[in-house]
């Protein structure tokens, strides 16, 4: 039931979230298309404007399991995209923009205005639905798409790794859905 | 305090910074070792005698904490590659979690 509830919600607020992020789940089925340089780009950047709304999160939220989430993806993506900064430094590359990664950037300045119209137990759970239904997005485009596309092993072994963290945080984040309410 | 503990740093890596892999206990100490990959402590439960040490090791990514569930001790933050010591010194049964992921859980029993 929890499960098939936060299912629902995912798609609730995916279905819900400004057309950016719709575009970026059609940007994402296109993915196949995109090179190595691409991938580690839209990588980077999906990590990174996760680490944005935690910060949203963090200078809205009061509630203390929010904040330690919040606080939980700023640390994780950091690490995560420290990594592949070394990766990309150590290949002597320069990671290419990319249709996708401009979708994701620009459906995630839409979704931050909606969540900074909120406050309270409205902004908490927009943030952890979104939470949820973000880390899905990129979670199913990471192992679908980017992992079985990438030509650079050590690109490969960097996504693999970060899909395991990426997938505890969903898990985190229904969790967080449920503890919160949201949609009870 | 039940079970008073006392941390140290094994080898060179230090808590919260990237570290190659540290050495692992020498015998002199010998307790357990814990593995923090993919987000689960593994083993999961570990054994020791009272006077050993648990040693966990950071081989995520991310960072990683060992925190008692009842705060009695925590390992800090430790980074990939970095490695903490916790030296048990009474029986019981310890559980603990990673701070920053309440969802792994572990725990370590002290038997003679």
């Amino acid at each position: 039931m929890t499960r098939t509830r936060n299912t629902l919600l995912a798609a609730a607020a995916t279905a819900a979230l400004a057309a950016g992020c719709a575009a970026a789940g059609d940007k994402a089925a296109d993915a196949g298309a995109l090179g190595d340089l691409e991938i580690a780009h839209a990588a980077y950047t999906a990590g990174s404007l996760d680490i944005r709304y935690a910060h949203l999160a963090l200078a809205v939220s009061e509630t203390p399991e929010v904040r330690r989430f919040a606080e939980t993806m700023i640390r994780d993506h950091a690490a995560v995209n420290d990594a592949a900064l070394a990766l990309v430094q150590e290949l002597e590359v320069t990671p290419q923009d990319n249709p996708l990664s401009q979708a994701l950037v620009e459906g995630a300045a839409a979704k931050r205005a909606e969540l900074m119209a909120l406050e309270g137990h409205a902004f908490d759970c927009a943030y952890a639905t979104n939470e949820l239904a973000y880390h899905q997005l990129v979670n199913r485009t990471v192992a679908e798409t980017f992992i079985p596309s990438v030509t650079v092993p050590e690109l490969e072994a960097l996504l693999s790794d970060a899909l395991v963290t990426f997938r505890a945080h969903e898990a985190h984040a229904g969790h967080m859905v449920d503890a919160l309410g949201c949609g009870a | 305090m039940r079970g008073i503990v006392a941390m140290s740093m094994l080898g060179l890596a230090a808590a919260g910074a990237p570290a190659s892999p540290p050495p692992p206990v020498s015998a002199g100490d010998a307790g357990a070792r814990v593995e923090i990959r993919a987000f689960a402590f593994a083993p999961a439960r570990v054994e020791v005698r009272p006077g050993q040490r648990v040693a966990w090791v950071n081989a995520d990514p991310v960072p990683h904490t060992a925190t008692a569930a009842d705060g009695a001790w925590d390992t800090g933050e430790m980074a990939r590659g970095a490695s903490v010591a916790v030296r048990f010194t009474e029986p019981g049964v310890y559980r603990y979690i990673c701070a920053y992921h309440p969802r792994m859980r572990g725990e370590v029993v002290v038997a003679e």
